[in-house]
């Protein structure tokens, strides 16, 4: 049986075998594996980079207290970026569900038309919503715009569900009884991580605290921003992010303050998105030298 | 002749998008034609979610050929006295490319030119099509486009092109894509690349390679097959254009998948079921002869019947997934009694205004006081139901169905309907938890019930003075609250259910609700309604603003009574065309000489001094009470009858009497004549705002 690590594991090497970097996942509480720095910022400017790396991502308000089968506020992504995409990027996607052993001849494979947008990185694009016999997998995606500014150079995204390919080809009912490795579940590894994480993330959260914690992470990616510390400066928009999912989680934001909690997001997005092409100009884009 | 085929390879399009592509790709292929002279024959366009394609069968190798005439000077300015030609006509000629023996003489509204008969067109259709195609491509209007590599924006990225003029290829680059005569198969079952050699073997040698390139073909396809499932168990599949349309346009070579459910999950409501199939998965719901529900879908698969076995587990697996969520949904949501559900609708937030949050809560509370009275004197509704109704109206909002469930948000209403069934309320009562969003949309159903109706005016005039009580502007197209979509909802109820209500009134009782006292904001609001109301009789009925203008001027505020009004006036615009006008002129006349008549006297017979206005006098007398009763009858056919009457009596009394005489009285008492007329006239409406023509 094909294991969850046997599915990470095969997808790293057909990836790796396309010339992407394989990264690890980002240390800090993301959404998706497009606020990585490797995905956001890279995908910025003229250019090319591939990359592929896993990305546990944080939804807060998908906690079930490991009650839902389907529903969990912590889920992995396998996160593929091609700039610029292949004329045969569709191909090579496909070609890495017959990597996983999927036949996928004699199976139901449709892309189907889902246009992707995150208001907090002000970033969109258009693209598809991959089934697999009715059950979506993938999401890919060509980026028009991130952090605000219209694409150079695009890029095709390839988010593939982990959980949910496990799920169809273990053939089980519940995220909980996914085998991670023989003897071990992915119940086993987060069931009480999720049961914990659901308490504190619709319970326990301190909204007070929380709105603090937004407000100084705020100006500390405004501060470093404005002092070119990009890296340190973005990873504080990246716990704006979170500091703003929580207190949505506990409800505690209502609808027009919610607006412009993501309007603030999106505006120190932009910021480290512009500061970005600036200093990869300074340095004269470096990965379009070495390529000539 | 040769044929020709045009083929445009691209990722998967959005399905409404290969409909659209289609038949505008077609379109421009035909006007290219025509524009260009160019001769063709058996023009036919095919569409998956990969492909746009244009076959013609025959095309004329070249444009025809037609002689064109150019005007040059003058014909004294070409030619000296002895009838030699000037340097004018030799430079003419030279430029327009004929021997200066050939030009000839032509006589227009000007005089007499010389002229140059030149033959035009001829050119090679290659070299047109090489042309036009790349600017056709890039023409097609499409909602949202995207890059993917140059600047060149289409909805998916373009991968292919193939373009066939007979055996030849003709080169063409669209977004740095070539022209060639290599295409593509069914994506999984369709190996590598397809080479076309003859443009019209297309349509077969794509279904060789597993593709229906033929919209109308995979369309019937599709129906056929999915009745042929459901057939199987005896069953019919819920019919569904749309969903058929989309479906269709997710496949290239369509089949039909018989998949099921267990039977347990038939305990939800028959709309969460169907929901849960059609609105993500894009299955059909599977019905028995008596259109009971049977727990049973077909899906259209995108790959050979042979696989069904393969595909079917994963397909039932998705849905069970969904139907459980659902289940769930229902079974948390129902052990919670309907009153915890009204008192929770406190922490929904309604909207927000001048910085306060307002509850759903606080809303239904208005609405149940509002519909109540409104329905005050309208003996034909129980009052209970719609006290009740209102109370409940809402309470779905609070369910974990619509807060939480994805897909099943849509059934809003419903959802509140089945609940309050399910927890034993009256059936009328939850009907109004349904019917009161009713219509949803335009051209929606309407509510069955009356009680339904007032419950539903309600909340959109609350919403309404609400929203307009925050000094919201509609301007243009710019209306994000969608107030304008409220208000012809709200029209589209009072009207088809019949609901006389002082539309002023209604709007003044919500105000005081809201406990606003605002003379300027209640006409506002009213004007508001009121210009979507002559848009409205204006689209649907086909009354002019003019004629509804005409009658809100009676100062009227019952739509149901404004309308037939309005009608009965157009039907006599319609079928009397000649006296309805001069009705019209004779009431502009009365109100254009009453524009500064100041304070008039009453009336005194004594004074006049002409039979016409004795005649007048006497006839507006004996009508107006006649005129007030057939009103008051609403019979507005009967009211115009009398009316008019008066035609004759106003024209000879303009014909014959002069108003503006000297004797100050006596033109008094004319003025006071004439407005007597007007006022009766204006019982049903102020006639002189109808524009007439020549006018």
């Amino acid at each position: 049986m094909l294991t969850f690590q046997d599915i990470i594991l095969k997808l790293q090497d057909y990836w790796a075998r396309q010339n992407c970097v394989i990264l690890q996942p980002y240390n800090s509480e993301v959404g998706a594996g497009t606020f990585n720095p490797a995905t956001f910022l890279r995908s910025l400017g003229p250019e090319p980079w591939r990359t592929a790396y896993v990305e546990p991502s944080r939804r807060p308000k998908d906690g079930r207290y490991a009650e839902n089968p389907n529903r969990v506020q912590q889920y992995h992504q396998f996160q593929v970026i091609l700039k610029p995409p292949p004329a045969d990027v569709q191909e090579l996607y496909l070609n890495s569900l017959r990597a996983l052993g999927i036949e996928i001849e004699k199976h139901d494979i449709r892309f189907v038309e889902d246009d992707w947008e995150s208001p907090t990185l002000g970033a969109w694009g258009l693209g598809w919503e991959v089934w697999l016999d009715g059950l979506e997998i993938t999401q890919f995606t060509y980026f028009q715009q991130v952090g605000s500014i219209d694409l150079e150079v695009i890029s095709a995204e390839i988010t593939y569900g982990l959980e949910r390919i496990a799920m169809y080809v273990q053939g089980v009912e519940s995220i909980f009884d996914i085998v991670w490795v023989n003897g071990i579940t992915w119940g086993e590894i987060y069931k009480d991580f999720e049961y914990q994480f659901s308490v504190y993330n619709y319970e326990e959260a301190d909204v007070e605290f929380h709105r603090m914690l937004f407000s100084k992470y705020e100006e500390e990616a405004n501060r470093l921003l404005d002092k070119k510390l990009l890296y340190p400066g973005y990873d504080f928009v990246l716990k704006m992010s979170h500091a703003f999912n929580i207190l949505d989680a506990r409800g505690a934001l209502s609808v027009s303050e919610r607006a412009t909690y993501i309007q603030r997001v999106r505006k120190m997005a932009r910021k480290a998105a512009s500061l970005y092409i600036e200093l990869r100009e300074e340095k004269g884009f470096p990965l379009l030298r070495e390529k000539k | 002749m040769k044929p020709l085929l045009f083929e445009l390879g691209v990722e998967e399009l959005p399905p409404s998008y290969v409909t659209i592509g289609s038949r505008e790709l077609k379109a421009k292929f035909e006007d290219f034609f025509k524009k260009n002279r160019i001769e063709f024959e058996g023009l036919r366009v095919f569409a998956t979610p990969r492909r746009l394609a244009i076959l013609a069968e025959k095309v004329a190798e070249k444009q025809s050929e037609w002689e064109k005439e150019i005007i040059g000077p003058p014909v004294r300015v070409a030619f000296d006295a002895s009838g030699n030609p000037t340097k004018a006509a030799i430079s003419f000629a030279k430029s327009a490319g004929v021997d200066v023996k050939d030009l000839k003489i032509v006589t227009n509204k000007k005089g007499e030119y010389v002229a140059a008969v030149v033959k035009e067109g001829g050119v090679d259709t290659a070299e047109l099509l090489k042309e036009a195609v790349p600017e056709i491509v890039a023409s097609l209007k499409f909602k949202k486009t995207m890059r993917w590599a140059d600047s060149f924006r289409f909805p998916r990225p373009i991968r292919w092109i193939v373009f066939l003029f007979g055996q030849d290829v003709i080169g063409i680059e669209i977004a740095g894509v070539r022209s060639g005569n290599i295409t593509r198969g069914h994506r999984l079952i369709s190996h590598g690349e397809v080479e076309i050699k003859d443009p019209l073997s297309y349509e077969e040698l794509m279904e060789k390679h597993f593709v229906i390139a033929d919209l109308k073909k995979r369309r019937e396809m599709v129906v056929e097959k999915i009745k042929e499932e459901a057939l199987k168990i005896g069953g019919e599949v819920i019919s569904d254009d749309e969903l058929i349309d989309e479906v269709t346009n997710l496949v290239e070579f369509p089949e039909a998948v018989l998949g099921s459910f267990e039977e347990k999950y038939l305990e939800l409501p028959d709309d969460v079921v169907i929901t849960a199939m059609k609105q993500h998965q894009r299955y059909f719901s599977v019905v028995n002869k008596d259109g009971k529900l049977l727990p049973y879908f077909v899906a259209v698969i995108n790959n050979l019947a042979e696989y069904e076995d393969f595909i079917r587990p994963g397909l039932e697996r998705v849905l069970r997934a969904r139907l459980e969520d659902a289940k769930f949904y229902y079974e948390e949501d129902l052990r919670i009694p309907l009153e915890d559900r009204v008192e929770k609708l406190k922490g929904v937030v309604w909207r927000e205004m001048d910085g306060q949050v307002i509850s759903v809560y606080e809303k239904v509370m208005r609405i149940k006081e509002l519909a109540l009275k409104l329905a005050e004197n309208d003996d034909s509704v129980d009052k209970s139901v719609i006290e009740r109704g209102a109370l409940l109206s809402k309470t779905d909002l609070t369910t974990e169905m619509i807060r939480d469930g994805k897909e099943f948000t849509k059934l809003e209403g419903k959802i509140g309907m089945e609940y309050a069934l399910a927890l034993g309320e009256d059936e009328r009562v939850a009907k109004v938890i349904f019917e009161h969003h009713l219509p949803r949309f335009s051209g929606d159903q309407l509510p069955a019930q009356k009680e339904s109706a007032y419950v539903g005016i309600a909340d959109r005039i609350d919403t309404i003075v609400g929203i307009f009580a925050t000094g919201y502007e509609v301007k243009g197209s710019q209306d994000p609250l969608g107030i304008r979509k409220l208000s012809y909802g709200l029209i589209d109820l009072i009207l088809g259910l019949e609901i006389k209500i002082d539309l002023e009134d209604a709007i003044k009782k919500s105000m005081e609700i809201y406990g606003i006292d605002d003379e300027t904001l209640l006409k506002k609001i009213l004007d508001f309604i009121f210009t979507r109301f002559e848009n409205y009789l204006e689209e649907r009925l086909g009354v002019r603003y003019d004629i509804v203008d005409a009658v809100i001027a009676s100062g009227i505020k019952d739509l149901v009574n404004l309308k037939n009004r309005a009608v009965a006036l157009n039907d006599l615009l319609l079928k009397e065309p000649e006296v309805f006008e001069k009705v019209v002129i004779g009431q502009k006349r009365v109100a254009n000489i009453l524009k500064n008549a100041g304070e008039l006297p009453e009336i005194n017979p004594e004074l006049f001094e002409k039979e016409e206005e004795r005649v007048l006098f006497e006839t507006a007398k004996n009508i107006e009470p006649k005129v007030i009763d057939a009103l008051n009858r609403e019979e507005f056919r009967e009211a115009l009858n009398y009316l008019l009457v008066l035609k004759d009596p106003i024209d000879k009394f303009f014909d014959n009497v002069f108003v503006m005489t000297e004797n100050e009285s006596v033109r008094k008492n004319r003025l006071a004549l004439l407005k007597f007329v007007r006022q009766i006239f204006n019982h049903y409406g102020d006639l002189s705002k109808v524009v007439v023509e020549g006018q």
